[in-house]
């Protein structure tokens, strides 16, 4: 063997004693598992890599041109981020993004805690109610807002009949065309389809906490309080933080909810991110602008997604 | 044998990988080979009766050519997007219909159709000067213009008649007699309503509106104009209008007026004969008692505005059997059939057309077609050029979220400072 080639059988680091493939020096020797491992992770590589990667750097790309579509790109910098915080109707949509987001996640994991507390106690028919506690979740989402588009008309809408039928109000509700009960319409759909996905996300996390815990917490003298603060809450952190996590990155980009029910009005008291991103970027041409939209709410995201996912670990661990 | 099992593994591995590439990779029917058949792209029509009629003369069409056809009627919502990924993609259909300004927006991926605008100008009596404005830029027709759907008052007479208000004095009105009218109709709790919404239909009625006191989003020039006094009388008219209104006109959609008029709440509303067609065979007690009336007049004039539909071909799509296929559908035969099965819905902008007798033999659609108002589309009387502009400001419902901040509380000037900021945007 001359210079600059070793030998198969010479002992290297942590490969000691193992045989080695006989490869020019500074090459990593491959191993046949090795190969084999990166061909089967290749297909999820290429499809994440189409499906995720490539459209999110073609978005960037695109947020950073003055793109109209059917006319070429041409590249202005940051110019559409800067227009959009000098537009009123961009400002009013991040301060209903958070508005929305917030209080919908808030009263999703509230009572989404609630329900898998109760689906846990639930002894007949436990599956049967299960089943149908999720329906909400696996409905079309087309199809069941627009079934509370229906209800939330003021003039046959189930929803004022049913309170006016109650005694709860005496004038209707202007559900759809007030800006506050707009927002409340919205929350309330947003919820209602995201509580089931919660509710059965919190019941797994509920029957895996062993009962020797609440049988011990229970001889040493706690209460039911006690035993849900003490035990349930800290034995669900890392369920709770990955699920708020996951709800929060589907709520703020949801789409459908307020498409169809306000299209973003009244006076875009609804918009989102993404409906005002297709309103500006499809109904409008402004490919560019509408880009720039979209990816705006990312890095709120992704510092959401680290914290939570560093808390959640640090918790696990 | 272990070394087997790993390159079996190995082996199926790869042939996963190249299954996705495949799928992803391969090429699409129809992007690279000549196209099977010739394609038309067209909005859904309210009417369903046009929609068969004009499959049916593309079908015709076809068959005389010897070449396969298809229609694909598209939901009003989602026909943006399609637009804007057939242009961005290069892939599509062979005849495309635009709306409004789509013309302006895509001038660059439009095929120029000089020959067949002029020569059916020439032939059928020239264009309306709207017919031009929104389809010739750049110095070419960009598109052809196709047909158009305006919005007068759609009303009961009967109810109009038991406050003591003829037919004659309803196509006279004047913003000022609407408003008396519309304070004795909620008395009688039979309202008058519009949208105050980010609707295509509250565009449709707030420009008139606006114009008519004087005001308008842009100048001659272009330049942001919504910021006058002419806008702030308006805004006041709408202001106290809209006390006599129901308070949902603030989320209506555009089948609500539809809705408000069909189920005898309502006494009126601004839309084209969309309603009364419908009417007459889903509730023709009601139908028997709806009229169409011209847009009431300010002291600016009597305007109107329309929703508009051009015929245009991709630059990236041969053009000749498409440019054939339009001149088909523009016949005078062709197109009294489509107007006739539309039930008089559709307006032409030919001028030769403008004397068919279904707006004639209809009483309720005598105020429909021809239009007595200054007929405009929403960038008036901003110059061509800005039509783009015209077409965002549209889209993203400027006119109407002012009037709409307005009436929930802000004063004139806070909504015109609203409006002005962004149109000062989209205008830049």
């Amino acid at each position: 063997m001359g210079r600059g080639r070793t030998d198969a059988t010479v002992p290297v680091g942590k490969g000691e004693g193992r045989p080695r493939s006989a490869l020019p020096v500074g090459l990593c020797p491959v191993r046949p598992q090795e190969v084999t491992a990166f061909l089967f992770v290749l297909p999820a590589v290429l499809l994440i890599g189409g499906l995720v990667a490539y459209p999110f750097l073609y978005a960037l790309s695109l947020s950073l041109t003055s793109k109209q579509a059917g006319v070429a790109a041409q590249f202005i910098g940051l110019r559409n981020f800067t227009d959009l915080m000098h537009g009123e109707i961009f400002r009013r949509t991040v301060r209903n993004s958070l508005l929305f987001t917030g209080v919908a996640v808030v009263f999703k994991t509230v009572l989404g805690l609630g329900l898998a507390l109760l689906l846990r106690r639930a002894a007949r028919g436990r599956r049967v109610i299960r089943g149908m506690v999720l329906l909400p979740w696996v409905v079309p989402s087309t199809l069941s807002v627009l079934g509370w588009w229906w209800m939330f008309d003021p003039l046959s809408g189930v929803v004022n009949l049913g309170l006016s039928k109650l005694g709860l109000i005496h004038e209707r509700i202007p559900w759809l065309s007030d800006p506050f009960w707009a927002m409340v319409a919205v929350i309330i759909v947003n919820v209602w389809r995201g509580l089931p996905f919660f509710g059965i996300s919190f019941l797994a996390g509920l029957v895996s906490i062993p009962e020797e815990l609440y049988e011990a917490a229970q001889i040493d003298g706690a209460g039911k309080v006690a035993c849900f603060a003490r035990i349930t809450v800290p034995m669900l952190r890392p369920v709770l933080g990955v699920i708020i996590l996951y709800s929060i990155i589907m709520t703020v980009s949801d789409f459908n909810i307020v498409y169809v029910l306000t299209r973003g009005g009244p006076m875009n008291s609804t918009h989102l991110f993404a409906t005002f991103a297709y309103e500006m970027g499809l109904a409008s041409g402004d490919i560019g602008k509408g880009a720039a939209i979209s990816l705006f709410i990312f890095p709120f995201l992704a510092a959401v997604a680290f914290l939570q996912l560093r808390i959640t670990r640090g918790q696990t661990q | 044998m272990r070394g087997t099992r790993v390159w079996s593994q190995g082996a199926t591995g790869l042939f996963l990988a190249l299954v996705v590439m495949a799928v992803t990779l391969s090429p699409q029917p129809g992007i690279c080979g000549a196209p099977a058949e010739v394609t038309l792209l067209i909005q859904s029509h309210f009417v369903p009766a046009y929609e068969q009629e004009l499959k049916k003369q593309v079908e015709a069409w076809g068959k005389q050519k010897g070449v396969a056809t298809r229609v694909d009627f598209v939901s009003t919502a989602e026909f943006n997007a399609k637009l804007v990924a057939e242009a961005e993609t290069k892939a599509g259909h062979d005849v495309v219909v635009f709306r409004n300004y789509d013309a302006a927006l895509y001038k660059e991926s439009l095929t120029d159709l000089d020959a067949v605008a002029t020569d059916l100008g020439n032939q059928y009596g020239g264009w309306l000067p709207l017919g031009r404005e929104t389809s010739f830029f750049t110095g070419h027709w960009k598109v052809v213009p196709y047909y158009h759907q305006s919005f007068p008052a759609v009303y009961r007479l009967d109810l109009f008649k038991e406050i003591g208000v003829s037919r004659e004095q309803v196509h006279n009105f004047t913003w000022d007699q609407f408003l008396d009218a519309a304070k004795k109709l909620q008395a009688k709790g039979k309202p008058l309503g519009f949208a105050i919404s980010q609707t295509n239909d509250s565009d449709l009625i707030l420009y008139p509106l606006l114009w008519s006191f004087g005001g308008s989003t842009v100048d001659k020039n272009g330049r942001v104009a919504i910021n006058s006094r002419e806008t702030a009388k308006a805004i006041e008219y709408v202001k106290e209008l809209a006390k006599y209104m129901p308070r949902e006109v603030l989320g209506w959609d555009d089948a609500s007026n539809n809705r408000f008029i069909m189920s005898g709440q309502g006494a009126l509303t601004f839309n084209p004969p969309s309603i009364w067609v419908v009417a007459q065979k889903e509730v023709p007690d009601i139908a028997k008692l709806l009229d169409h009336a011209p847009v009431p007049a300010g002291p600016a004039g009597r305007f109107r505005s329309t929703g508009s539909y051009y015929l245009g071909i991709w630059k990236f799509k041969p053009a000749q059997p498409a440019a054939d296929l339009i001149r088909f559908l523009m016949t005078q035969e062709n197109y009294k059939a489509q107007i006739d099965a539309s039930g008089g819905f559709n307006q032409p902008f030919l001028k030769a057309f403008q004397t068919f007798p279904v707006w004639k033999t209809n009483v309720p659609l005598n105020a429909y077609e021809p239009a007595t108002e200054n007929l405009q589309l929403q960038g008036w009387p901003g110059p061509p050029e800005k039509a783009a502009a015209a077409q965002k400001a549209w889209v993203m419902h400027i006119v109407p979220v002012m009037f709409g901040k307005a009436v929930s509380g802000a004063s004139p000037q806070e909504a015109m400072r609203w409006a002005e900021e962004e149109l000062t945007q989209l205008y830049r």
